[in-house]
C-alpha cells in the first residue's frame, strides 16, 4: 500500500472513529435522562409553590407529585416522569373565620393543613436535583463538544 | 477502507466507556430523591478488557491490562454491566448516593479532557511522522 493511500487510509479512520463516538447513544441518553429529570423537578417545584400560595386559600387542597422512574420502549433509556400529581383532601382542617365570604352556617372554613415550611424544603430538594440535573447535561454536551473537537486533530 | 492505530482505538474505548459512566451517573442522579431506589454502577475499564492474547510483533502481549503496540493487533473489547445493588438507605429513603454519581461525573469530565489530550498528541505525532514520511 503506497503511503498516500495508508495516509488517507489512517485519517479516514480517525474521522470514523470520532464520528462514531459522537454518534455513541450514552451521551444522548445521558441528556435525556437530565432533560426528564429537569422537567420532573420543574413541575415538583411549581406544585410546591403552589402549595405555599395557597396555604391561606380556603377549601384548597394541598398536591403533592409522585415521580417515578420509566423506560422509554424505542431508546430504551430508563429515566424519571411524573406519573401523577395528587390531591389530598384529607390535609385539610377547619378552621374559625365567621366573616370569610367562604365561611359555613357554622362561621369554619376549611383551610389546608399543609405546613408552608415543609412545602418551603420540597421546593428547595427540587431546586437541588435540578441543579445536579443541570450539571449532569452540562456534562454530557461538554463531552460531545469534546467529541467534535477530537474530529478537528 | 479504514485504518484506526491501536491506540486510538484504545481512546476511542475508553470515551465510550466514559459515555456508559456519565449515563449511569446521569440516571442516578435522576433518581436520587425517589424513595426505594437502587444505585446502578459500571465496572471499572481495566476490568472490561477481555484476557486476549495479541501478538505485537516478537512482543507477546498475554495479559488483558497490556496495550498492543501492533497496529494490526487487538486490545480487546469491554462490556458494560449496570449492577442494581441495594446499600444501605439514606434519608432520601434508597440508596443513591448523589455526592457519589456527581464524583462520577466530574471523574468521567476530567478524564475525557485527558484523553481528549492524548488524541491530540498522538493525532499530532502521526501528522509528523507522516509529513516526514512523504518527503
Amino acid at each position: 500500500m503506497s503511503l498516500r493511500i495508508k495516509i488517507s487510509a489512517v485519517t479516514f479512520g480517525i474521522l470514523l472513529g470520532c464520528a462514531k463516538l459522537w454518534a455513541e447513544d450514552p451521551l444522548k441518553s445521558a441528556q435525556q435522562i437530565a432533560s426528564h429529570a429537569l422537567e420532573a423537578n420543574g413541575i415538583r417545584m411549581r406544585v410546591a409553590a403552589e402549595n405555599m400560595a395557597n396555604s391561606r386559600s380556603a377549601n384548597y387542597e394541598p398536591k403533592s407529585v409522585i415521580v417515578t422512574p420509566q423506560v422509554d420502549r424505542k431508546t430504551k433509556v430508563s429515566s424519571v416522569k411524573v406519573q401523577k400529581i395528587t390531591k389530598d383532601s384529607k390535609k385539610q382542617k377547619r378552621v374559625y373565620e365567621p366573616t370569610h365570604p367562604q365561611a359555613d352556617e357554622d362561621g369554619y372554613v376549611n383551610m389546608p393543613d399543609e405546613d408552608p415550611l415543609i412545602s418551603m424544603m420540597n421546593m428547595q430538594q427540587a431546586r437541588f436535583d435540578s441543579e445536579r440535573a443541570m450539571k449532569a447535561y452540562e456534562s454530557a454536551t461538554d463531552q460531545r463538544q469534546r467529541i467534535i473537537k477530537m474530529m478537528n486533530h | 477502507m479504514s485504518t484506526i492505530p491501536p491506540e486510538m482505538k484504545l481512546i476511542y474505548e475508553k470515551m465510550k466507556y466514559l459515555g456508559q459512566k456519565q449515563k449511569v451517573a446521569t440516571d442516578n442522579l435522576s433518581r436520587a430523591s425517589i424513595p426505594g431506589e437502587g444505585e446502578k454502577t459500571i465496572a471499572p475499564f481495566k476490568a472490561m478488557l477481555s484476557p486476549t492474547k495479541v501478538s505485537a510483533g516478537s512482543v507477546s502481549v498475554t495479559h488483558s491490562g497490556h496495550i498492543s503496540v501492533t497496529s494490526k493487533g487487538s486490545h480487546g473489547g469491554f462490556k458494560v454491566k449496570e449492577n442494581f445493588k441495594n446499600n444501605e438507605v439514606n434519608l432520601a429513603g434508597n440508596a443513591i448516593s448523589s455526592e457519589n454519581a456527581l464524583m462520577e461525573l466530574n471523574d468521567a469530565g476530567t478524564e475525557t479532557y485527558r484523553y481528549e489530550n492524548a488524541h491530540k498528541n498522538i493525532a499530532g505525532r502521526m501528522k509528523t511522522i507522516y509529513s516526514i514520511g512523504s518527503k
